[in-house]
């Protein structure tokens, strides 16, 4: 419709603007707020640009000059970034759209976006489960969306907004994109500048995208990627855009890594992975192996130890004094401000972690704990580097299960959860690698998204995307923004 | 075998359990150990069950507690509450599930991950140190509380408030029923 000029882009436009704002407080619950006008692009780049028919939503934790909350009280008050991060900077320069920032857990910690300051986020593809016996659009009767980044997730799957930008650092883009049924990307650590976004885990933390299609997530990256001289930790050279025939697909060898059958696993994961795989051997011809990686069992608790470490260092810049939550009750002495403060801003999930890592990190248990787990830390990497001698991507499942519903999924604490859920995707964040979410089929009975996940080694992203795009038309799979009213998709064929 | 697995002696603390097998790859299943009838059979490189399991508890090292003075010493540095027992489960739970690392004899061949760059051989240029200028009011902006153009706080000279014994006792105390609870169901 764009193309042969029945929609003028800023049409467009004020139709995903008006859409975003009928949906913020609405039970889907992925918007938080609303990009202001200044955040728009610049009026030369109007119409210009490779994005320049996209409108994308922020995830809540990249700066914006403008409200950010990060999902907590302790930014929820006083906190106006004076600056933008790198990553929307570029996106804006190329003429992408704004529409505003989505919801999240809190800080980034979480598999189910549901502890937000902003309440959980609905899964858009089934709103309620298909059960007489329980009243739809109940107040708990509802499938969650994934974390941290499921409002994100929400917008793209619903056709709000064309892409959105997360943070994966254990998982928390592609649980919510496997939930949600869309496209996530983790590209290569450092391959996307991290300068503006809030960090959880420096080591591990990635600007991640999600988008309804694999072309898409590529533009937004393209974008996006390269060295920037407020990020030390980003690539030194500019990466090549991404880009591929399928040729590139042609001839790979697909490493099929065991241990990735985990427990709590179900069947229709199983059967997603094992029609993919097959289809790659049997239809395309491609040359299957069983590849084994095997520290993946520890993996997750290496991640554990790490993460909490470096929550416990990144959360002590929240004291109230210089920004955020200020309790106004007088304290006498400083630590008791700050405890007070921080008492008042962090969620015992946040709390939990910060305690934790600094257990980690006492003199006692330093080297048996912390020291430990960065030795695995090693060892995990080297079981990718030596797989990738032998197989050029791995491909496996995302999440282990369907998108659970919420009342199940809050049964169990948050640290239970990402300790189980996120067996398929910390283990890629501690080696750095870039990494491709698609949704492949539905599940029967519930009807909900499974997806599969591609892994390259590092700064193999066109590589992934060859191969994803080359799944991704095989699947064919019935995106749920191609069938909802207010769809963005729709109006730009 | 990789080194770590190699140096932790007969007893690997996680098991493969079995894996199904098709002799044949996706069409027919005609392998003795088939899955459950109704089933389809999977690709022959996807294992039908789990190919490890988390070490069970018994085969952990002994747990250590949460007890009173390390709560105490973990407000006092991280200048974060427990506020509940709840939340001193939850810390215990953490410690327990990272106590498989322990399990891992990593001997000094294994160098401590610093960081992927630092590993992939990045630069990680720093910046020159020259000051760059920003408007006060901007640094001042987002302060609940200010005076002249000064940050304020509480002096820092002053221990915090005892948060008493009993607090700390009956944190320590709760979340060891909690666990107690949750282990004999």
């Amino acid at each position: 419709a764009i193309s042969s000029g029945a929609i003028t882009p800023d049409l467009l436009r004020s139709s995903a603007v008006a859409a975003c704002r009928r949906s913020v407080g609405s039970s889907l619950n992925a918007f938080v707020s609303l990009a202001e006008p200044q955040h728009q692009p610049p009026v030369a780049n109007r119409g210009q640009g490779s994005l320049y028919n996209f409108c994308t939503a922020g995830c809540d934790t990249p700066g914006l000059a403008g409200s950010a909350t990060c999902g907590s009280p302790t930014l929820a008050e006083n906190f106006l970034p004076s600056y933008t991060a790198t990553s929307i900077i570029r996106l804006l320069d190329e003429g992408a759209w704004l529409l505003g920032k989505t919801n999240l857990d809190p800080f980034g910690m979480g598999s189910g976006c549901s502890d937000g300051l902003h309440g959980p986020v609905r899964n858009p593809w089934r709103s309620s489960p298909c059960s007489s016996s329980v009243a739809p659009d109940s107040a708990t009767n509802f499938y969650i969306a994934g974390g941290s980044s499921g409002g994100s997730a929400a917008a793209v799957a619903s056709g709000l907004a064309v892409g959105a930008l997360a943070s994966d650092t254990g998982g928390s883009s592609r649980i919510p994109a496997a939930f949600c049924g869309i496209v996530g990307l983790k590209p290569t650590y450092g391959r996307v500048s991290r300068h503006g976004l809030v960090p959880l885990v420096n080591a591990l933390d990635c600007v991640s995208i999600m988008a309804n299609t694999v072309t898409d997530a590529c533009l937004l990256l393209n974008a996006m990627q390269g060295p920037d001289e407020n990020d030390s930790t980003c690539c030194p050279e500019r990466p090549e855009p991404v880009g591929w025939s399928d040729e590139l697909a042609a001839g790979l060898k697909i490493g099929v890594p065991a241990e990735f059958s985990t427990p709590g696993m179900s069947a229709s994961v199983l059967d997603t992975w094992s029609s993919a795989v097959t289809h790659l051997e049997s239809d395309l011809g491609l040359t299957c192996l069983p590849v084994s990686l095997p520290h993946t069992p520890l993996s997750i608790k290496a991640y554990s130890v790490l993460c909490c470490a470096e929550v416990a260092s990144n959360m002590a810049r929240y004291d109230g004094i210089e920004f955020g939550l200020r309790v106004r009750d007088s304290e006498n002495s400083v630590e008791s401000l700050y405890t007070a403060n921080r008492l008042a801003g962090f969620n015992s999930v946040i709390r939990s972690r910060v305690l934790a890592g600094n257990y980690f990190l006492l003199r006692r248990n330093y080297k048996a704990y912390y020291e430990q787990a960065r030795k695995v830390w090693r060892l995990i990497k080297e079981d990718f580097d030596r797989v990738f001698q032998s197989v050029d991507l791995l491909v496996c499942p995302a999440a282990i299960t369907a998108a659970p519903t919420y009342r199940d999924f809050v049964q169990a604490d948050n640290r239970y959860r990402t300790s189980t859920m996120d067996l398929c995707t910390q283990s890629v964040n501690l080696a750095g690698l870039p990494s491709i979410v698609l949704p492949t089929g539905l599940e029967e009975g519930t009807g909900l998204p499974l997806a599969v996940q591609v892994i390259g080694p590092a700064m193999a992203e066109a590589r992934v995307a060859a191969l994803a795009a080359s799944l991704e038309s095989w699947a064919r799979f019935p995106l749920l923004a191609e069938s909802s009213e207010c769809s963005l998709l729709r109006l730009l064929d | 075998l990789p080194r770590a697995l190699l140096l932790l002696g007969p007893q690997r603390p996680w098991q493969r359990l079995p894996r199904h097998l098709c002799s044949s790859s996706s069409s027919s299943c005609g392998a003795a150990d088939s899955p459950p009838a109704g089933r389809r059979c999977r690709h022959r490189l996807v294992p039908d069950a789990p190919t490890w399991r988390n070490v069970a508890d018994s085969e952990l090292p002994p747990p250590t507690a949460i007890d009173s003075d390390t709560i105490a010493l973990l407000e006092r540095l991280s200048l974060v509450q427990f506020d509940t027992a709840d939340t001193v489960r939850v810390v215990a739970e953490a410690v327990r599930f990272a106590d498989e690392l322990r399990l891992v004899h990593a001997g000094p061949e294994v160098e401590p991950m610093t960081s992927l760059p630092e590993a992939w051989g990045w630069r990680c240029p720093l910046r020159a140190d020259t000051p760059a200028e920003q408007p006060r009011t901007a640094v001042l902006s987002n302060a609940a509380q200010t005076e002249e153009h000064y940050f304020v706080a509480p002096p820092g000279n002053i221990a915090a408030k005892d948060s008493g014994r009993e607090r700390l006792d009956r944190l320590a105390e709760g979340a060891k029923s909690k666990a107690s609870r949750s282990s004999r169901s």
